[in-house]
């Protein structure tokens, strides 16, 4: 197959050959989904390349650390779009949202690993452990979220939307877990970017982190949710004293004594693995008491995630689907991959790409088709 | 999908960025960087490759995008033909150093990124996508994918599938007729 364009065939030929192109490269895309996050440098380096000026587009975080499900996928790109180019950036709440007094929480490193992680990567980035920078960029982000917008009509900006159950009623708490999340999201990037050296510590808010094999060895995360009444549906082993071992990546996972939080790393070699087991009579039963949440988070270049966490089971069978418009007014519809809807208290992170003419001002819902035809709307946009 | 691609405007972009429209290089890279460099890392298995090859392809894109011609088909078909070429380049190249290395045959290594994020947007075309590589016959999909994703010859392939290469050519010919088929409603012009 060659990668340029057809030859002079005939044009049933040429017809041909472009569908197996295109059969092929959808198949390519197929194999590659879920996706990865490009590296952030990417654009900057082939403007380079091309000798073309630095855009003035906004920046890319590094991101796909915490592009998991949930929380943590919409704390990124909350990052992504309170730290924009400009010094005060302009993010448009939808409900308003209410300021909240928050204490800056400190992160406590990891004991094994703090003498190589308290030190700061040289030029670029905020020390976690300069309370100065972190109390200074909270207060700047406090600040924002309680500025109405002022970009003059036309101008991008960031726009959060709430996702409420019907009938629900926004309020102060939805405000308030807007604020939580950025701030949440500002303390994990901070702290992201100051583990350097041979260890580092990663921030999970929620969600599993399955790919943990893949990481470097040195590597040690810190779970501020961790999942322990689902461990045996994860596949984990429980041990003596709250620790799990996950036989899939060989991570050890220990509460940590000082917080509600784990902390995992890779196993020691030396580890007792027979003192873990799967029975079911240790399981801590949890019951799930959250209330459905989610967020539209639309950056400056227009790219959406659509974030949704705690999410009640519905009927085997059933399928979910996002219904929003486009900006000619017709309806699009998302078809939702259904592996995880029957578990309750489901998250579910995706992104709308830029450029896709979605226009969720006209609304949003987050709809359940049962398999006796009914119909079910689980989260919408707050109609005015 | 060519209803996708059009919604995504990619061949347009491709037409602002032959035109030296460099916002269009912006725009094309916001829609396209994480599915071009995903789809390397599928192929390439290697994380700085995948950066390196999608750099590469953003620049070829920008280069030859004057040859880009939309009456003979999509922009995303046509970008991706661009960095299987790079990438194909690449596992090429690694296979001349490394003699020895085995290369990551498609199907040995798992699909898409753990912890990644979902593609909505194509979600309905990859599920088709996925349905109709299920409904092939299992050598049929990996006769596929080795002629999609290896870098060998046909009749290096043909050898490590213990077949003759015509047999081969029969069996990939059949395979993408039975594919297209089944993907006609997401491919058709």
């Amino acid at each position: 197959m060659k990668t340029n364009a057809a030859p002079e065939f005939d044009d049933p030929l040429r017809s041909g050959d472009e569908a197996s192109r295109r059969a092929l490269a959808l198949l390519w895309l197929a194999d590659s989904s879920p996706l990865a996050a490009a590296p952030p440098d990417a654009l900057p380096a082939v403007r380079a390349r091309l000798s073309l000026d630095t855009p003035a587009a906004p920046r890319r975080r590094p991101w796909r650390v915490i592009s998991l499900a949930g929380w943590a996928a919409a704390a990124c790109l909350a990052v992504l779009l309170w730290q924009r180019p400009e010094k005060t950036p302009e993010v448009v709440a939808q409900p308003p949202v209410k300021e909240k007094h928050v204490r800056p929480r400190t992160v406590v490193p990891d004991k094994h690993t703090a003498p190589e992680s308290s030190a700061p990567e040289a030029g670029t980035v905020q020390p976690l452990n300069d309370p100065a920078a972190l109390r200074r960029q909270l207060v700047e982000m406090k600040e924002s979220l309680k500025t109405p917008p002022t970009s003059p009509p036309g101008t991008h900006r960031p726009v959060i939307r709430e996702l409420l159950p019907p009938g629900a009623a926004s309020s102060a708490a939805g405000g308030d877990r807007v604020f939580d999340l950025l701030a949440n999201a500002l303390e994990s990037d901070l702290t992201r970017r100051s583990a350097t050296g041979h260890a580092r510590e990663l921030i999970i808010e929620s969600g599993w982190a399955n790919w943990t094999a893949a990481l470097p060895p040195d590597t040690t995360f810190r779970h501020r949710s961790f999942p322990a009444a689902r461990w045996q549906e994860l596949g984990l082993l429980k041990g003596e004293g709250g620790q799990f071992l996950d036989p899939a990546t060989g991570w050890l996972w220990s509460p940590d004594p000082d917080s509600t939080d784990y902390t995992g790393r890779i196993a020691p070699t030396d580890l007792d693995r027979t003192a873990f087991t799967r029975r079911e009579e240790e399981q801590t039963v949890a019951t799930t008491t959250a209330t459905p949440a989610g967020w539209l988070l639309t950056g400056a270049n227009g790219e959406t995630i659509i974030s949704l966490n705690n999410l009640p089971s519905v009927p085997l069978g059933s399928s979910v689907r996002f219904n929003t418009f486009d900006t000619t007014g017709s309806m699009i519809s998302y078809g939702l991959p259904d592996a995880t809807i029957t578990t309750e208290g489901w998250d579910f992170s995706g992104f709308i790409p830029a450029g896709s003419n979605t226009d969720f001002d006209r609304g949003f819902t987050l709809e359940v088709l049962t398999p006796t035809g009914g119909s079910n709307v689980i989260l919408g946009t707050v109609q005015p | 999908m060519d209803g996708a691609c059009r919604q995504l405007g990619l061949s347009e972009l491709l037409l602002r960025m032959a035109a030296r429209e460099e916002a269009a290089l912006t725009e094309f890279h916001a829609i396209m960087a994480d599915r071009l460099f995903s789809m390397a890392l599928r192929m390439l298995d290697d994380r700085e490759a995948a950066a390196e090859v999608l750099q590469d392809a953003m620049v070829r894109l920008w280069n030859s995008a004057t040859r880009f011609d939309p009456a003979r088909g999509d922009g995303f078909t046509w970008s991706a033909m661009i960095l299987r070429g790079l990438c194909l380049d690449r596992l090429r190249r690694r296979r001349r150093e490394l003699p020895g290395a085995v290369n990551h045959m498609a199907g040995e290594i798992p699909s898409g990124t753990p912890g990644g994020m979902e593609d909505l947007f194509f979600r309905e075309t990859i599920t088709l996508v996925q349905r109709a590589m299920e409904s092939l016959e299992p050598a049929e999909r990996d006769c596929l994918r080795a002629a999609l994703f290896r870098p060998e010859t046909t009749a290096e392939h043909a050898a490590a599938l213990g077949l003759s290469t015509g047999a081969l050519k029969v069996r990939i010919h059949r395979a993408m007729q039975r594919l297209r088929a089944l993907l006609a409603p997401a491919t058709e012009l």
